[in-house]
This record gives structure tokens, C-alpha cells and sequence, in this order.
């Protein structure tokens, strides 16, 4: 049954996600234009739940085309667990939980669009 | 001149006024990993706005099309460049321009020489192991 509603569930999120560009395009060019910076950058390694190099890619792309949000690499796993990691550069997020959240917010939505069993569980 | 004409007009300048940003952003912007975000916002939507404002002024169904793929394929491409420059910045050690936080060991350590591929490399570690792919 949840193969029915895929189509559905990725055009959602295709919207939501061109919804987010726009936000995240305005914050740039905000920035950009007044005098000053007032980005407070850094670099977080982000464990992903990603099982596929698709799903990874993908979130990678995803995470660069919006704005403020820059996919510097991969890592290779380290642990047991053998979970797929991410470096994500953030530009306008206070501390490092506030960019882990916005991630994880991104990453949800898309494994939920993207697999056709649906959730990112 | 159809409200439609001047509504894609409006919104061709405003995807120009976009490249304008992001080239004043490769300047005023402090890091490499900055100034590719800058550049990311002509990449992404500044193509868009461009493409999406040509269709507006002339209207068709095969141009329809043609808008979809290239807006597809410009932000998969662009996406991929970006990260490929963000990587190679990164791979050296770049430093970042006043980091808030960062989960680096390098980048805490102070340690911004090109002599090590990649990050997450534990100290002494065997460096054929630690090359991000």
C-alpha cells in the first residue's frame, strides 16, 4: 500500500524542499548585502542513517543546494555501527546542535520521500 | 505587453540581480567555504529565476519542458561542483574565517597544514585509511 502513496509523499517534499531553498537563499543574499557578517560558521561531522551511497549522495546534494549549508565530504566509518557520515560546513546556526537538527530535519523528509516503504526508520 | 511578459521580465532582473550578489559575495565573503555558499545562491536559484522568467515572457509547452530538466539538471550539477570545491578546501585544511563551532579535531588543534588527506584521521593512524571518499 505504501507504494501508493510514494509519488505523493516525494511531490510533497519536493515542494517543501523548494520552499526551503527560497529561505535559505534570502538568508545568503541578506547577508551579502549588509554591511558586515553576521554568520557564525562551523564544521560538523553529522551521522547520517542513510543505508545507500544513493540516499547519501542525495542528501549531500540536498544539503549543499540549499544555502549556508555546504556537504565538504565523507567519512569513513569508524565504529561497530558502520554509519555513513557526513562534513556539513553551516553558516548561519548558533551552535552545533541547532545545524544537527536542521540536518536531521532535511535527512527525515527525504528518506521518508525517498523510500518507497516509507519513514526514516 | 501581457501581465505575464512583465512578471517574467521582473523576475529575469531579479535572477540577475542574484548573480550580482553572488559575485560580490565570492569577494566579500571571508573563507573558501563562505564564499562557495555565496556562489551556490547564482548555481541554485539565480538560474532558476533566469530560465523560469524566459518561459514566463514566452510561453510554450515544449519550452515548459525544457525549463524542467535544465532547473533538474543545474541544481544536481552545480550541487556536485560546489561540494567538489568545498572538499578540496577542506582536504588542505582550510581554516575557517572566526569559527562558532566545529567538530574537527584540526581545526580545534590549530593545526592548518596541507600535510594530512583529510580530516577525521586519528593521530598516527594508518593515513591510506583516513582518505575521504
Amino acid at each position: 500500500m505504501t507504494w501508493l502513496t510514494w509519488p505523493f509523499r516525494f511531490a510533497g517534499f519536493l515542494l517543501w524542499f523548494a520552499w526551503q531553498v527560497v529561505l535559505s537563499n534570502v538568508a545568503v543574499i541578506r547577508d551579502n548585502l549588509t554591511p558586515g557578517q553576521d554568520s557564525s560558521p562551523g564544521i560538523i561531522t553529522y551521522v547520517t542513517r542513510c543505508r545507500t551511497d544513493l540516499e547519501l549522495t542525495t542528501l549531500g546534494a540536498l544539503i549543499t543546494i540549499t544555502p549556508g549549508t555546504l556537504t565538504l565530504g565523507t567519512s569513513p566509518a569508524r565504529g561497530e555501527d558502520d554509519a555513513r557520515r557526513l562534513h556539513v560546513h553551516g553558516m548561519y546556526h548558533a551552535d552545533a546542535p541547532s545545524l544537527r537538527a536542521e540536518l536531521a530535519g532535511i535527512e527525515d523528509r527525504m528518506l521518508h520521500a525517498m523510500r518507497r516503504q516509507g519513514g526514516p526508520a | 505587453m501581457s501581465i505575464l511578459e512583465i512578471v517574467g521580465q521582473v523576475v529575469i532582473v531579479l535572477g540577475g540581480l542574484v548573480f550580482l550578489s553572488a559575485a560580490l559575495g565570492v569577494i566579500r565573503f571571508p573563507d573558501p567555504y563562505t564564499r562557495t555558499s555565496a556562489v551556490g545562491t547564482a548555481g541554485g536559484i539565480g538560474i532558476v529565476l533566469v530560465t523560469v522568467g524566459c518561459l514566463l515572457v514566452h510561453p510554450s509547452v515544449s519550452d515548459t519542458i525544457k525549463v524542467i530538466a535544465i532547473v533538474v539538471l543545474q541544481l544536481a550539477t552545480s550541487a556536485v561542483g560546489s561540494i567538489a570545491i568545498a572538499r578540496s578546501a577542506f582536504i588542505t585544511h582550510t581554516p575557517m574565517y572566526g569559527p562558532a563551532f566545529t567538530d574537527l579535531e584540526w581545526e580545534e588543534a590549530g593545526e592548518h597544514v596541507a600535510d594530512e588527506w583529510g580530516a577525521g584521521i586519528e593521530p598516527g593512524g594508518d593515513s591510506s585509511e583516513g582518505r575521504p571518499d
